[in-house]
């Protein structure tokens, strides 16, 4: 579904990310784990093609879907608005618009309220439920649970289970450990824009969690 | 092509929902009532000087629309990120901009359309009431021709914001460059007319005049005053004189768009 060669992100003299090669098969949900300003997002932002690479190159299969990690959607427009959108956008059949909204629990009465009046936690939703619609076989998510409550999060781990058990691959980016063991079937460590090293996870646990954890820390902490 | 038309709808869909912009089809049904007040001042020719306030807040509205609307929606897309949204759809970046670009276009329309009813309505009702202070008949036409005329450079200027969108780092850089493309817009015809005097140009270095001759070329002419008062006055146009307004002004427009897309596609979206 997505492979990444050999990419490269540089401003300046400096690179943001480098190197970086990643394959992703159908089902399959990886994690990009890294500190703030480790590369994750830039890496994202290079496969979708929003940042130009300076070097390498990224394949998607099929349909994708993107979540942004600071969703910002058009202030005057309802939820519902929005997602009808891209319906008629990508010739997704319109009843998917409300069903999706309902996935991520906005209220019948919220959808069609404007964006402006949604908290933060609300506009986050939305913006999966703008991924979710049309069941795309790629999900790009680039730290999804922020802004989000422990109800919340564990509310979009459930879907995001769903859908892998439906066939879709995840790139799922955070520095949250704990949410991303719980997902991810393995873990790319990120420090100093290089992907480190690709930690499997087999048992979901909180011991590998701490494992991860450690292996983090352990590469951000050394000299680039 | 199947992903711009719905862009276009969401782009009028977007700009119709916000507040401010039902508060100005609002007004701009007002104002051209409120115009008779200073026109009935004068007395010797109402008609004349009704359509030259009428056209001054025609170009008054349409920059409201064009500051206060467009400049914050492109700029806002482009620096909060908004886009992102409509090109991981994913859709072409030259795509984007000219559907948000059309989708504007079509946004003021029926801004343009209220004022322009209202307008029509009012200068009838001031020909059939101030018959004996009314020189030029039949003003409606002229009006709806002239006003018609008058959206051609705003056509420019707000490619010309599109251009300086794509390339600027936010809001207050764009409506920055904006106000200075606009301000230069309206002063440099002037300027340039009175260098054209024999007094003034054997007093000005000649360079200052090239200088400015080639900054006005950069720019819209959006000195359709004269196109207004032509028709204020009922003089006629030749269609040459028309044609080729309208044909300088969709060139300026295809131009400044062609641009924007070309730094665009080079920009990245952080």
């Amino acid at each position: 579904m997505l492979k990444v060669t050999a990419l490269g992100k540089r401003y300046g003299k400096a690179w943001a990310v480098r190197d970086a090669r990643l394959e992703i098969a159908k089902g399959e949900a990886v994690g990009l784990l890294g500190a703030n300003g480790a590369g994750k997002s830039t890496l994202i932002k290079c496969m979708l093609g929003l940042v130009h690479a300076t070097t390498g190159s990224t394949e998607l299969t099929g349909p994708y879907a993107y979540l942004p990690e600071q969703p910002q959607l058009p202030p005057s427009l309802s939820a519902l608005a929005l997602l009808r959108f891209k319906c008629g956008a990508n010739h997704i059949p319109p009843d998917q618009a409300p069903a999706s909204l309902a996935e991520v629990r906005l209220s019948a009465a919220d959808i069609v309220r404007p964006l402006r009046q949604y908290s933060k936690g609300m506009r986050q939703r939305a913006s999966l439920a703008f991924a979710l619609c049309g069941d795309p076989g790629l999900m790009l998510l680039d730290e999804p649970m922020s802004g989000l409550d422990a109800l919340g999060r564990a509310q979009m781990l459930d879907i995001f289970k769903q859908r892998k058990s439906g066939g879709a691959a995840i790139l799922m980016s955070s520095h949250i450990v704990s949410d991303m063991v719980q997902l991810c079937d393995r873990v790319l460590v990120m420090a100093h824009g290089r992907i480190c090293e690709s930690v499997a996870v087999a048992e979901h646990s909180l011991a590998e969690a701490k494992a991860l954890e450690s292996r983090l820390a352990d590469w951000t902490e050394q000299q680039p | 092509m199947s992903r711009t038309l719905p862009l276009v709808t969401l782009t009028f869909s977007e700009i119709a929902s916000q507040r401010v912009y039902r508060i100005l089809l609002g007004v701009l049904l007002l104002v051209p009532w409120l115009m008779l007040i200073p026109a009935s001042l004068f007395m010797f020719d109402i008609g004349k000087v009704l359509i030259d306030l009428l056209f001054t807040a025609l170009h008054a509205s349409l920059l409201i629309f064009l500051f206060f609307m467009a400049a914050p929606l492109i700029a806002r897309d482009i620096e909060q990120g908004s886009c992102h949204i409509f090109l991981t759809l994913p859709m072409r970046r030259g795509r984007y901009l000219s559907a948000r670009f059309v989708g504007l276009i079509v946004a003021l329309m029926p801004l343009f359309a209220a004022y322009a009813l209202s307008a029509s309505l009012t200068l009838t009702f001031a020909e059939s009431h101030w018959a004996a202070f009314y020189v030029a008949p039949h003003s409606v036409p002229l009006f709806d021709y002239g006003a018609a005329l008058i959206l051609m450079p705003y056509l420019a200027l707000t490619a010309v914001l599109f251009l300086i969108a794509a390339a600027a780092t936010g809001l207050p850089e764009t409506m920055v460059f904006l106000f200075s493309v606009w301000l230069l817009c309206w002063s440099l015809p002037p300027v340039l007319g009175a260098l054209l005097q024999a007094e003034v140009a054997a007093k000005t270095p000649t360079w200052i005049g090239t200088l400015l001759q080639t900054v006005n070329q950069l720019l819209p002419d959006l000195s359709s005053s004269r196109i207004s008062l032509y028709l204020a006055h009922g003089k006629k146009l030749g269609i040459e004189a028309v044609a080729g307004y309208c044909l300088q002004h969709l060139a300026y427009a295809l131009l400044a768009m062609m641009l924007a897309v070309i730094l665009f596609k080079r920009r990245d979206l952080t």
